[in-house]
Parts: structure tokens; C-alpha cells; sequence
């Protein structure tokens, strides 16, 4: 194996609708599954307009001395549930013992771009309803840096501490400061990642009021939740609010060679913009240049990369723009595009986590998961795998994510031949 | 990704609002004259001991010049428009005009500790009470933390990284910790860094005052009759941080770009250290404190000897500020005694997310001009009588080497070491 000085991925894990252990994940994602079911989480009112939800499922915390019920009952959002759980995980498949040793040179930049607004509505309601205060955790549980606090508290991990939120890009945000963090030799091992959990009234009510959720049309019946992300497709009516999270383990070639861990992952590149054009929908030209930015940054062509996990929300704009930005660059040759939030939904900052888990995991399996429910769109013309994965052998993968608030955020990854 | 450049990172410009003024200029002013920006709470009602607060006064966003109504309504979220207030003046500031090539290559990173809560209120408040279909559009929006460096671009032409870097009540630090970085290693040329907070609401107040953070005036306390008295840090009698709201920027900028653009350097970014507890979600951690500071140090090249004076994180709480002391003594050891050491949160109050990069651009402004912000309600401490805490009165006294600290719940440590330019 060849280390280029790039930083290099240890270990990773998460949490989707699609199950709650990895490989389960990934198994009913390359058989074409979707994670959407029935909203759940709260009584539905019959004039609530968002009625499907990605929902992770319940984990056996029993195996985890630090989820138990004394030790979480303060942390009361699932946010800080799950993060534990990925971050634990994932640090276990690295291989890294976090010990008083290299603590200091341990950096954070898990976070989360909703945070524990649960917590935050929990106490809303108790004042406004019962008129009682708020519990003294009320606070802690909604600032969103208690994610990456609470990591730090299991992991003993005390270098720099950063939650670097962009929306719905966050999860590679979380990455790229990762990697800038040992670049700049102010770490030598990073826990990236993030967690989401919003399913909560008001959020859902916001996403639906905005246009942004999936809604289905006016007078026609509902339609099975397995079928309402479409991305890329003609018929696409919005996202779907997903839950989940994902943690990705970065560490430097030299920490690795040092203890002996090898990578088959490698972070080559990585790009940012902002769009300076609208608060929700996409500018074309700042999107393009984050992904020109961060195949050159890797000292690459367009043609070298071999597949692109996209951003693809099922939004009519985002898709769009993603996919004029996508021909723009790569002419008639774009490579497979896959849009993982078609079986997943959109679980926000911890989407952009999740689905570069997937990619990892499909170059080293020679896989790209497919788009499901998908509808060709005359508008959109390019390969997103519909219906069933596919066998690619993949070096470079290009990954999108792009936020509200006009924060676009790309990696370039590389499987180590 | 390209290597580090190593070029150095000056700071060219400020804006803030805080519970001083609505500019920083204003800001600047009432701190020289040793001013307090307390009052009883107006922004909401709410029964509770902790109710003086730091508001900042005259603060009308429907005012501003980019702003209308119906901006106004929609960006309910206080910390949006506060934030593209204070961007716009520090480029202002700055004296940089916006143009083609300068747009592509400024970043944006303004943290905050608690974001869009007044907006999540409200959509609380009208889902409960008027239904779900009117719960606002422009929630989501109102609540995404990187919002307000996306409007502040939208408004000013920027199309550099944004993001919004959190650390809780060290926000504003991690911006300009990552934002020099990012200049340095040649990510881009400018960065706007800072942090943003709106914090006064009953949900926060009582939260903070359940966690006995937050000062309770009750009858017989000196700020009981004059709510200028309520913060107090390294005093016998501090009990508590005063809550405030505010935002503070500092533009960064490259040395080859200030040059080509005729800008003033002010101060150099000269060290940033940052580490975290893996303690406690809110008590500080004494080991990993002093070794932020001595990081810090470390990075730019200085021995403790070379630090002139700190501008300390020094909240009002009795742990917080006493734990401060024990750390500064342990990196400074005797020299500590020669070192002026005052918070500014005496005249301020804690504007948490925003507070570090308030303080930043008030300690750069202080090295400009030769003077020393004082800590002010200042009672002795027996325990701090070997420390200058720059008693009540602003001070005379020329300085280049500024240690800045900043620490958050969630235990996240970020200091940065400015030399005056």
C-alpha cells in the first residue's frame, strides 16, 4: 500500500431507517429497499401535512454500559443516543484505543445540523401548557456543540472541538475540518460525522409549510411511503425527514503507519462554496464550482471519477441544479450517479454522513446502490442506476451535499489499490 | 488538498452589537468609560430572579438599511438579521469594496450557542395554537445555524466557505481559529468570523437559572437598585453571568491581499490552541484548559513572558472565574502578577456564542489605542489579590501581545493570541 499523505479513513459507522447495524443496512440497500414508513413519532392530527418519515429503529442498549437508562436519563433527546453509538462503534472498527496518550491529539467535529430541538419543545410545552420550568438540562440538551462535548466525555478524546454546521451538508463539513484539522498537524485522529433525529411537530410542519417535504398531490390518494422519494424522477414532490447518523473515524498516514492500522479509504480532495443567491434554493454556478474546486483540489479530471453519490433530496430545483451542475462538468460522460436518500430519506445533517458510509462501503464492494422509484424525467438526463445496484469498479468517488442557506460542501474519496 | 502556505493572517476590521451600543464603534465608546449595558429584561416577559439581562439597546432591525417589513417577519430568528447587520459594517470597517475577484475568495464563519430558538418559539406557539398548516415557511430556515453567514452573503456578494462553527460560548474563537487557518493554508484570502446570539427568551432564562448559572438579584444584592452591578467577575461577590444578546465579526485577511487592496492591518492572528474536556457538559477542566493556553502560546511562538495581557473568558460564576485564575497561574506562574487580566463580560455580560469574537475585536481596538478595558463592580477577592484585574476604570497603557480566552459548555477550550499591528 501507498500512502500519499492524504488523510485516510479508519473506521465508520451509522444508523438509517434502513436498520440500526451496518451490514443489515447495507444488505437491504443493495436490494433495492426503502427505509420510509407511516410518521410515528407523535400523534398525527388529521390536518398534519407530513404523514411518512424515514424512522430509525430501537437499539439493545443493553450491550453499552454508557447508553443506559441512569447514565442517559438527563440526555433525553435521541441525538445523543445515537451519536454514542456510531462514534463508539465506528472507533472500534478503527481499531483506535483512545489512550491518555494520543487524547490530546484527538480532535471532534461530530455534530449535528437540528440538534436537540426535541428537548427544546419538550420544555416549550411544559411552559406554555403546565406552566412548569424548564429542568436544568434543558439548555445543555439544545446547544448543538453538547454532541460533540458528549463524544468527547465517552471517548476521552480532549484535542480541538468544533460542531461546523452547514444544514443539511454537515456531515461532510464535519469531514473536510476533519481533514484540514490533520493536514494542519492540529490532530492526528479526527471523529467526524453527525446525528440527526427531527421528527418533531414543529420542524415537520416548517418542512411542509416551506414546500420542502413531500406532500402528496391535492384530491389523490395517498401513496405507499416506501414510494414517495424519487429523486431524479419526473414525478418527485419533496423530501422525506429521515432520522439516523453516521461517524467516520479520520486519522493521518503517519498516526496509522505508528500504530500499525491500514486504511483502504483515502479523503483525495474536497471543495466548499457559498451561493450568495437564495436561503433555500440552489445557484448553479456555486454548486458547479464546489465540485470543479474539489476534483482539481485532488489534482484530478473529471474523467477519472468513477461514480458520484449526489445530494438528490426529490426536490423539483435541487435535483435539477444537481444534475445541470453534473452535465456541465462531465459533458455527455457522467459517470453513475446514485441518489442514496431514495431508499433513505433525508435525514439532514447526518444525510451527507450516512451516504459517504455507503459509497465507502460500495467501492470497496464494487457496488453503486441504485435510485429507487424512479421515473425517467425528460429534464434530468443522467445515469442514476434506477431500481437495481450495480457492479462498477470505483477509485474516485465524488460525494455532493448542499445546504440550506446556500453551503455547498464536496469530497473526493479514493479507494487505496 | 493544496499544502499550507503559511501565510500570515491579519485582522482589518470589526463590527458588533452588544448590550453596549448597536455598533462597535458605540460599543468601543461606552467601554472606555467603564459603562455597564444591563437592564431588567424587555425583550419578554418572565417571572424569575434572573431577570436583568444585556439587551442591546435601541436595536431595531426593521430600521436597518436592508432590511423592510416583511424581511423583518420572516427572519424571526433574531440572530439572521443581527448577523447580516454586523458583517455589513465590519466590511465597512475594513474598507473592503466587494468585487469579482475578492467574492470567490471570502469565507464566512459565524457561530452561535442556541441559534434559532426565538423562532422555534414561535412556530411552537402557532402550531399549538393556530395549527400546523402555519407553522412558518421560513422555519427551517430560521433555525439552520449556517443561515446567517448564507444571508450575510446574499446581502454582501460573497461566495467563499461558509459554515457556522460551534463551540457554545467559544463560537467566536473556533471562527477565527478555523477562519485563520483556512487564510493561511490559502483556502481563501478573507474571512468573516464571529458569532451571534439572541438568547433572551423564558425558556432560556429559566433554563439558566436552573442550572444556577445565570445571577438571581434578589432584594439586598447590590444590583438589586442598579442592574449595572450585576456582573462581577473575579469579585467576592459574583454569583452568576448576566445574560446578554449580541454579535461581533472581525474580517481576516491575507498579507499579499491587504497589501493589493490598500487595507490597514490591525493585529495579527498570531496563535490559536484549542482542546476539549472529556469531563463535564458544563464544569471546566483545569488540565485541558491550561493546555489550550499553552498551545496557544506554543503556536505563535511566544514564551509566557511575551504575553502583555489577557482578555479573559471570566463569566461571573464563582467556579468558572476562580478556575480561570488557577490556570493562568499555572501556564504564568510569578509573572501572572505583572499581567493585567479583565473581562469585558463586566460591561457586556455573556453574549455566549458571540461573545469571543466581541471581545477579540475590543482587544484588538485596545492595542490600537493604547488602553486597557477595565473589569468593573470590582470587589476585592482575597482569593485573586496577587491578580490586576484592571480595576473599574479604563487604563493608559501601550501593549502588542493579547491573550484572548474562550470556553464553552460541552467543554471546548479556544484561545487566540492577537499581536498588535
Amino acid at each position: 500500500m501507498r500512502l500519499s499523505g492524504k488523510t485516510l479513513i479508519l473506521g465508520y459507522d451509522a444508523v438509517s431507517s434502513l436498520g440500526t447495524d451496518l451490514e443489515s443496512q447495507w444488505e437491504r440497500a443493495v436490494r433495492g429497499e426503502s427505509g420510509i414508513g407511516p410518521l410515528t413519532r407523535f400523534p398525527l392530527s388529521d390536518d398534519f401535512p407530513v404523514r411518512v418519515a424515514g424512522e430509525v429503529g430501537d437499539v439493545d442498549v443493553r450491550p453499552y454500559p454508557f447508553l443506559q437508562p441512569r447514565e442517559m436519563a438527563h440526555w433525553t433527546s435521541p441525538i445523543f443516543k445515537y451519536a454514542l453509538l456510531v462514534v463508539h462503534r465506528a472507533l472500534g472498527k478503527s481499531r483506535i484505543d483512545i489512550s491518555p496518550d494520543i487524547a490530546p491529539r484527538v480532535a471532534v467535529t461530530f455534530s449535528s445540523a437540528v440538534g436537540g430541538q426535541d428537548a427544546v419543545l419538550k420544555a416549550d410545552r411544559q411552559m406554555i401548557a403546565e406552566n412548569k420550568l424548564p429542568t436544568p438540562f434543558a439548555n445543555p440538551n439544545s446547544c448543538i456543540n453538547m454532541v460533540g462535548g458528549k463524544v468527547s466525555i465517552l471517548t476521552g478524546a480532549t484535542g480541538p472541538i468544533c460542531a461546523t454546521i452547514t444544514a443539511c451538508a454537515t456531515g461532510v463539513t464535519s469531514m473536510i475540518i476533519g481533514d484540514m484539522m490533520i493536514q494542519q498537524n492540529l490532530a492526528d485522529v479526527v471523529i467526524a460525522g453527525a446525528v440527526d433525529f427531527p421528527l418533531v411537530e414543529p420542524i415537520l410542519a416548517g418542512f411542509a409549510t416551506m414546500n420542502g417535504a413531500y406532500r402528496p398531490k391535492e384530491g389523490r390518494p395517498h401513496e405507499a411511503p416506501e414510494k414517495t422519494s424519487r429523486p431524479f424522477s419526473a414525478n418527485r414532490r419533496g423530501f422525506v425527514v429521515s432520522e439516523g447518523a453516521g461517524a467516520v473515524i479520520l486519522a493521518s498516514p503517519d498516526f496509522a503507519r505508528a500504530h500499525g492500522l491500514t486504511a483502504r479509504i483515502e479523503m483525495t480532495g474536497f471543495g466548499m462554496t457559498s451561493d450568495a443567491s437564495h436561503f433555500v434554493a440552489p445557484n448553479l454556478e456555486t454548486v458547479r464550482r464546489c465540485m470543479e474546486l474539489t476534483i482539481a483540489s485532488a489534482g484530478l479530471k473529471p474523467a477519472d471519477v468513477d461514480a458520484v453519490n449526489a445530494h438528490a433530496t426529490s426536490t423539483r430545483i435541487g435535483d435539477k441544479v444537481e444534475a445541470d451542475a453534473l452535465a456541465d462538468i462531465f459533458g455527455a460522460k457522467v459517470p453513475p450517479t446514485t441518489a442514496n436518500k431514495s431508499q433513505l430519506g433525508h435525514a439532514m445533517g447526518a444525510s451527507s454522513a450516512i451516504e459517504t458510509i455507503l459509497a465507502m462501503e460500495g467501492m470497496l464492494r464494487d457496488t453503486v446502490l441504485p435510485t429507487i422509484n424512479y421515473e425517467p424525467d425528460p429534464a434530468i438526463r443522467i445515469d442514476c442506476v434506477p431500481g437495481t445496484a450495480r457492479e462498477v469498479r470505483q477509485e474516485f468517488v465524488l460525494k455532493n451535499a448542499f445546504g440550506f442557506g446556500g453551503c455547498n460542501a464536496c469530497l473526493l474519496l479514493r479507494r487505496i489499490l | 488538498m493544496k499544502s499550507p502556505q503559511n501565510r500570515r493572517v491579519f485582522v482589518v476590521g470589526y463590527g458588533a452589537a452588544t448590550p453596549l451600543g448597536a455598533t462597535f464603534a458605540e460599543t468601543w465608546r461606552r467601554a472606555v468609560q467603564g459603562e455597564a449595558g444591563f437592564r431588567k429584561v424587555t425583550r419578554c416577559k418572565v417571572e424569575s430572579a434572573c431577570d436583568i439581562v444585556g439587551e442591546i439597546p435601541d436595536w431595531s432591525p426593521q430600521d436597518l438599511d436592508f432590511t423592510d417589513a416583511k424581511e423583518v417577519y420572516n427572519w424571526n430568528a433574531a440572530f439572521v438579521i443581527l448577523t447580516m447587520a454586523v458583517c455589513k459594517e465590519a466590511l465597512e470597517d475594513a474598507g473592503i469594496v466587494m468585487d469579482a475577484a475578492i467574492a470567490p475568495r471570502m469565507a464566512c464563519l459565524i457561530g452561535s450557542a442556541l441559534n434559532g430558538s426565538d423562532a422555534f418559539r414561535t412556530a411552537m406557539h402557532d402550531l399549538e395554537h393556530r395549527g400546523p398548516l402555519r407553522v412558518s415557511p421560513y422555519l427551517l430556515p430560521n433555525l439552520c445555524a449556517n443561515l446567517p453567514s448564507g444571508k450575510a452573503g446574499m446581502l454582501l456578494k460573497f461566495t467563499g466557505p461558509i459554515f457556522s462553527p460551534q463551540g457554545a460560548c467559544a463560537s467566536g474563537n473556533h471562527a477565527i481559529g478555523i477562519g485563520a487557518r483556512m487564510i493561511r493554508d490559502g483556502d481563501c484570502d478573507f474571512v468573516l468570523a464571529g458569532g451571534a446570539d439572541a438568547p433572551i427568551l423564558p425558556e432560556l432564562i429559566h433554563g439558566f437559572a436552573n442550572m444556577n448559572a445565570t445571577i438571581k438579584v434578589h432584594a439586598g444584592d447590590r444590583a438589586a437598585g442598579d442592574p449595572a452591578q450585576a456582573s462581577r467577575p473575579f469579585s467576592i461577590d459574583r454569583r452568576g453571568f448576566v445574560l446578554s444578546e449580541g454579535a461581533g465579526v472581525v474580517v481576516l485577511a491575507a498579507e499579499e491581499v491587504i497589501r493589493a487592496h490598500g487595507l490597514t492591518p490591525r493585529a495579527e492572528v498570531l496563535g490559536v490552541g484549542w482542546t476539549s474536556d472529556a469531563y463535564h457538559y458544563t464544569s471546566p477542566n483545569p488540565a485541558t484548559i491550561v493546555r489550550a493556553i499553552r498551545e496557544t502560546i506554543g503556536d505563535a511562538g511566544l514564551a509566557a513572558a511575551d504575553v502583555h495581557c489577557v482578555n479573559a473568558h471570566g463569566t461571573s460564576t464563582a467556579k468558572g472565574d476562580r478556575t480561570e485564575i488557577q490556570c493562568l497561574r499555572e501556564v504564568f506562574g510569578k509573572l501572572l502578577e505583572k499581567i493585567p487580566v479583565s473581562s469585558n463580560k463586566s460591561q457586556l455580560g455573556h453574549t455566549l456564542g458571540a461573545t469571543a469574537a466581541i471581545e477579540a475585536a475590543l482587544a484588538v481596538e485596545g492595542m490600537r489605542r493604547g488602553i486597557l478595558l477595565p473589569t468593573i463592580n470590582y470587589l476585592p477577592d482575597p482569593e485573586f489579590a496577587d491578580i490586576d484585574v484592571v480595576p473599574d476604570a479604563a487604563r493608559k497603557q501601550p501593549h502588542e501581545i493579547v491573550l484572548s480566552n474562550a470556553f464553552g459548555f460541552g467543554g471546548t477550550n479556544c484561545c487566540v493570541i492577537f499581536r498588535g499591528a
